[in-house]
């Protein structure tokens, strides 16, 4: 669990963007693992095969709760928003903006639906293939592709809007 | 150049989803048309950020999570034979089994402890005479066996005591 935990965490974090859900998901998801661990193909990606248990319990959960998972309570402290560690920045100009490009990505990707993120979470950030990404969720190639195309685009849209603002 | 790539050739180009075919044409669209060239590279920048906001966001598994996970696991853990039925669980099974062995040693009867009975092979007997007539004196061998001189009588007793000793132990007719 030392091994996978903070990678599955994170997963799910992104997935259901906010704290308190995705400890729940991890934590169903490792119960889960505990119980099916025979199911396990051997030779087989162990991270793929956690990742497919908690897309499937964050879509039964979804299914259940018939909407969003809860939105996250606002931090008073930004720095908590990062575990308490900032991200280093030579330069505080480049951290502003970085950081507030990251912010509106971030509001962004928490305006997607939940299908979409997931697809974009695991093309973009764990870099799985299209094959892999039908095989993890248990749909078509060509849905995951349909899926990533829209989610792409309508994510560029939304992150346009969020820097809006600031401009 | 009129014909521009759609947004999903570009997106798939950036994530190497093209077949080799395609994916040349791609890049040589993308060296000769400014127009998706910059399209291809706001995409690519698009995911970027979208792996450096991931970067950022990353956090520790909190340790509350993972005692609560081994807590979860080790209150589900149980004994494999409590799943078992009633009768086969080692608190009652044990003496069960013990009382069932301890009615077979008495009940039964001691036929195996018993010794087994010896038979002999005939083979036997006619090899022991004729190692005792090789190991005889010469003039022994000489001394003809008056066959004539046996009564019927004597010749039965003879035959049922060879008969007895071909199925009997050995060693209870030396004594």
């Amino acid at each position: 669990m030392s091994q996978y935990g903070k990678a599955v965490y994170n997963f799910a974090y992104r997935l259901t963007t906010n704290e308190n859900d995705a400890r729940d998901l991890t934590q169903d998801a490792f119960v889960r693992v505990f119980r099916a661990w025979r199911s396990f193909t051997p030779g087989t990606s162990f991270l793929s095969w956690v990742y497919r248990i908690v897309t499937n319990l964050h879509r039964d959960e979804l299914r259940r709760r018939k909407g969003r998972f809860q939105e996250e309570i606002p931090e008073d402290n930004a720095f908590q928003e990062y575990g308490g560690q900032r991200p280093l920045a030579i330069d505080p100009i480049e951290e502003f903006v970085e950081h507030h490009l990251g912010e509106a990505l971030s509001k962004a990707l928490a305006r997607l639906s939940s299908d979409q993120r997931q697809v974009i979470v695991l093309a973009d950030v764990e870099e799985y293939s299209y094959q892999e990404i039908a095989d993890l969720i248990g749909c078509s190639i060509g849905t995951v592709r349909s899926r990533l195309h829209r989610a792409r685009l309508l994510l560029r849209k939304l992150y346009l809007d969020e820097r809006q603002p600031t401009k | 150049m009129s014909d521009h790539l759609t947004a999903a050739e570009r997106i798939d180009y950036l994530h190497r989803e093209l077949d080799e075919t395609t994916d040349a044409r791609v890049q040589l669209h993308l060296t000769d048309c400014e127009f998706c060239r910059t399209e291809a590279e706001y995409e690519a920048r698009l995911t970027d950020l979208i792996r450096a906001c991931a970067a950022q966001e990353e956090r520790e598994l909190p340790s509350e999570v993972k005692a609560g996970i081994w807590q979860i696991i080790h209150s589900q853990r149980r004994p494999s034979f409590i799943s078992l039925p009633g009768f086969l669980r080692p608190a009652i099974s044990l003496p069960l089994a013990t009382a069932a062995a301890l009615a077979l040693w008495f009940l039964l009867p001691f036929s195996h402890l018993a010794p087994a009975t010896v038979k002999i092979d005939a083979r036997y007997f006619l090899r022991a005479h004729a190692s005792d007539v090789a190991r005889g004196s010469f003039s022994e061998r000489l001394v003809p066996v008056n066959f004539e001189s046996v009564s019927q009588a004597e010749h039965r007793l003879i035959r049922t005591a060879l008969l007895q000793a071909v199925v009997t132990d050995p060693f209870d007719t030396e004594r």
